[in-house]
């Protein structure tokens, strides 16, 4: 089965949803996931704090990473700095533009088969998908949650345990980012270090492609650019790229797993309502 | 030479996914007004053609105090269309006492001077004729 996902959003004008949105949050001026994840930024920044110097690394990792990715968005092919980060300018506070993704059109695709089909089509390289966890709707019953918690506590677990693996085992993290709180949030509430640590972790972690746990080493969708609907493509398609061993100049050395995840939809006043995990294995 | 023509700031749009038409009429009056679950006594929002405790269509219309705190909020600097002429202004999640949280625009504040957990109370804005939206403002 060949698995393709595209999006060319600048031939399009920018895709409304329905229901409740029209009536009780674009009259508010709260449009769109920037102003979303402003919201959630700042709640995470009341209950554990926002390390600025965190976001700063995460923003230059990424970026470092495109430089490297001959598919990454010219456009983004820029060197920045931790003060480019520090100094790019507030969207809705506290997001900042640097922590935000860029759309642009793009696409991807994967080729999924048996193992005997792909040895009888001849096929030389495969990876295996040994863990997956997926929580839909989460905290979907209740009024008032925690809107920092999202369902990779849940999820995050659940595929660990059924690859048998541990955090520490992951060699390479590619997880869907649209913000950079959102990469803070998923190595906390995956298991890679405790809530309110992402900060911590993050800084005292290289997470660069030589590193101890390499992150999106395409650049992710901040620094590769976000092809719209097709962007939870890009971060699988690297984790492949690289179990491949066909990543370049950023190729991870003496890969074996890598942790690929996705988020989807955004709920009125809760956190992001679907949380994926898949660790593939070569 | 014609200017470029400027994207008015959106005005709810009732009664699409739902009868919502209630809300809007209680909102006239300033009267704001939330689901009520009777078979689990719990309130919710937004507006839904279900309860999300019970999956059940037994909701009624019941009026809020108007009384809440901040859970938190966005200072928004770049707008989006149709609310140029508002920057900056604050989106904010509030948590009403009737265990909901709603969001809303916070007005009469300074930004940098908000805190977690600060009382806020109801006041309106009135968009047009038909409209009027509830926000929030410091108690």
């Amino acid at each position: 089965m060949l698995v393709l996902a595209s999006d060319a959003q600048s031939s399009y004008p920018p895709t409304e949803q329905g229901a409740q949105r029209w009536e009780f949050q674009y009259p508010t001026g709260l449009r769109g996931p920037v102003g979303v994840f402003g919201l959630l930024s700042q709640r995470y920044r009341l209950q554990y704090g926002l390390k600025d110097e965190a976001l700063a690394k995460l923003a230059v990792t990424q970026r470092n990473h495109a430089l490297m990715n001959p598919n990454a968005c010219s456009k983004l092919k820029t060197p920045i700095t931790e003060q480019d980060y520090l100094k790019s300018k507030y969207v809705s506070e506290p997001l900042r533009m640097l922590d935000s993704v860029m759309v642009c059109d793009g696409a991807n695709g994967v080729l999924v088969t048996s193992t005997e089909n792909a040895k009888r089509q001849g096929l030389k390289k495969a990876v295996y998908p040994t863990g997956y966890g997926e929580i839909t709707n989460f905290n979907g019953d209740k009024a008032l949650s925690d809107i920092t918690e999202t369902g990779f506590s849940v999820a995050g677990p659940k595929a660990l345990k059924q690859a048998g693996l541990t955090p520490k085992d992951i060699q390479l993290f590619t997880p869907y980012d649209d913000f950079l709180i959102a990469i803070l949030i998923q190595l906390e509430q995956i298991g890679f270090c405790g809530r309110g640590e992402g900060a911590d972790f993050v800084l005292k972690t290289d997470m660069s492609y030589k590193g101890a746990l390499p992150l999106n080493t395409s650049g992710g969708q901040i620094s590769a650019g976000q092809p719209g609907l097709a962007g939870g493509g890009l971060n699988l398609v690297e984790a492949v790229r690289q179990l491949f061993g066909e990543a370049g100049e950023r190729q991870v050395a003496h890969l074996k797993n890598a942790m690929v995840t996705g988020i989807g939809v955004i709920p009125y006043a809760r956190n992001w309502g679907v949380s994926n995990v898949m660790i593939l294995e070569n | 030479m014609s200017e470029a023509k400027k994207t008015p700031r959106p005005l709810p749009r009732p009664d699409i996914y739902m009868k919502t038409r209630p809300f809007w009429d209680a909102a006239k009056q300033h009267k704001l007004m939330l689901q009520f679950c009777k078979d689990t006594n719990q309130y919710q929002w937004f507006p839904r053609p279900v309860s999300i405790y019970s999956g059940k269509r037994n909701l009624e219309w019941r009026e809020a105090s108007g009384k809440g705190t901040l859970y938190t909020w966005t200072n928004t600097l770049v707008p989006w269309a149709g609310h140029e002429d508002r920057v900056p202004y604050i989106c904010a999640l509030v948590d009403l006492e009737e265990g909901v949280r709603i969001l809303v625009n916070l007005v009469n504040c300074d930004a940098t001077k908000l805190s977690d957990g600060l009382p806020v109370k109801l006041a309106w804005e009135k968009l047009s004729e038909d409209f009027n939206v509830p926000v929030f403002e410091p108690a």
